[in-house]
């Protein structure tokens, strides 16, 4: 085997390792996301695992504010008259928060 | 030489394996759709899949399915060109109307319902719902001066509840209601009726694993694309844990639908009162928080008039009633936080 060969087999195996860890990258996430939608359109995306604060600007003016804290996103305040969102508690995989005034909702996905 | 073309060779069919490999290993994404302004309420579909165009029209075409059911269904507003349930009200006592096939289906529907539940779910209970409804919108907004519908006319309301005043012709499509007081209400059966519909469009274009929620009424086919089943909790109607009354449920091609009291009601003098009215009484029935039905994706309709009728039956007559249908569960809820099950349900806690 030549010089040149190696060097060949090498790089095939780097660019395979390489397309891999992509490809695994893809497959496997990075964990849980928070995704905010206003009136069903993608608002914003933060990792669950992360502490942080948004104000969500809603429709008509309305506003909601998502507390992620410890793996957990709920709504501590907002400016709907039913606050429903804030009753609700934390969003899971199996239930999102819905604010229906503000057009607001609070999913977790993997 | 030969062995440089070789090694070239190999090189490219690796690549060209690994790429490929790699677009097929690329797993189906979570598409999510909401939408807001129907039926009061809110509602999702979600699918996952890799085809998002596909995804895209499917999502378009529910809403405009959602949209054309909102307005046929809808009592408070009119809309041009459209005949709807408000039409159909206003022309109570007077001649036929000629309606939207989808509607005369839906009213037939609610017609079987009423036969198959005793008369416990009644799309014709509009006359005293209205009263409540009248009620609970004035209170909300003047606390101060809340107060419940008058007794007689509760009573005299509910002489005007017999569907039977209702005819329906199929061969024409027309709809008339000879009882000029009676008003028709699809709110006990429409969201499990039009999710069941939803159902059915995305199923024809398509798409097998997906979820539908109707402002609660959830309604799943097939299965994540990691072959784990779709699942749902039931929530807890005292607000106590968070995560649900019930542990996750498997509802892979079935729907799961609640009816509860503490959905939406008003409070008169420190007590609630539940926008879910009994067909005996006038009144909202006081025995359940919450019941919640288990059954065929295909039924959601079904499980919808179930879960209003049997809130409004005893536990007896309820579970009477279920025993004699196939494939149907039940949750029911009392108010100190106790609850019944038949076999099937499972997941409480």
């Amino acid at each position: 085997m030549r010089k040149s060969d190696l060097l060949l087999l090498s790089s095939v195996l780097a660019i395979a390792l390489i397309v891999f860890g992509i490809c695994a990258a893809l497959y496997l996430g990075k964990g849980e996301t928070v995704v905010v939608r206003v009136d069903g359109e993608e608002y914003a995306r933060l990792p669950l695992d992360e502490d942080a604060e948004l104000l969500i600007e809603g429709v008509n003016g309305g506003t909601n504010l998502l507390i992620i804290k410890d793996g957990k996103a709920y709504i501590s305040e907002a400016t709907c008259p039913d606050l429903v969102c804030v009753h609700t508690g934390h969003a899971d995989e199996l239930k999102s928060i819905v604010c229906l005034p503000n057009r607001v909702t609070v999913s977790i996905e993997k | 030489m030969k062995r440089r073309i070789f090694a070239f060779a190999l090189i490219i069919s690796l690549l060209a394996s690994l790429l490929s490999s790699c677009s097929f290993a690329l797993p189906p994404q979570k598409q999510v759709r909401e939408y807001f302004g129907y039926f009061d309420t809110f509602s999702s579909l979600t699918v996952y899949t890799s085809d998002e165009e596909l995804f895209e029209s499917a999502a378009d075409e529910l809403d405009s399915l959602f949209e054309d059911y909102n307005k046929l269904f809808d009592i408070y507003h009119s809309y041009d060109g459209v005949t709807n349930l408000r039409t159909i009200n206003e022309n109570a006592g007077k001649g036929a109307l000629k309606v939207d096939e989808r509607l005369i289906a839906a009213l037939e529907f609610g017609k079987q319902m009423q036969d198959l539940t005793n008369g416990h779910t009644n799309i014709a209970l509009g006359s005293v719902i209205s009263l409540w409804h009248e009620a609970r919108e004035y209170s909300k907004k003047n606390p101060d001066s809340a107060y419940i519908p008058d007794a007689d006319a509760i009573k005299s309301a509910l002489l005007h509840t017999d569907i039977d005043a209702l005819v329906i012709d199929r061969s024409s499509l027309t709809v008339k209601i000879t009882d000029e007081k009676l008003l028709l209400d699809l709110g006990a059966i429409s969201k499990g009726y039009v999710a069941e519909r939803a159902a059915e469009l995305i199923l024809s274009l398509g798409i097998k694993n997906f979820l539908i929620n109707l402002g609660g009424n959830v309604l799943s086919c097939g299965q994540k694309p990691d072959g784990s089943e779709w699942s749902a909790v039931v929530e807890d109607p005292f607000g106590k844990s968070k995560d649900g009354f019930t542990s996750p449920i498997s509802i892979s091609d079935r729907t799961l639908v609640t009816s509860g009291s503490y959905q939406r009601y008003y409070t008169v003098d420190n007590k609630n009162y539940s926008h879910i009215i009994s067909k005996d009484n006038g009144m909202p029935p006081e025995r359940f928080v919450s019941v919640s039905i288990i059954c065929p994706y295909s039924q959601s309709g079904l499980a919808d008039a179930l879960s209003t009728a049997l809130f409004c039956m005893s536990l007896e007559e309820g579970r009477a009633l279920v025993e004699s249908l196939e494939d149907v569960s039940v949750l029911w809820i009392f108010p100190d936080g106790s609850f019944e099950q038949t076999d099937g349900f499972g997941g409480a806690k």
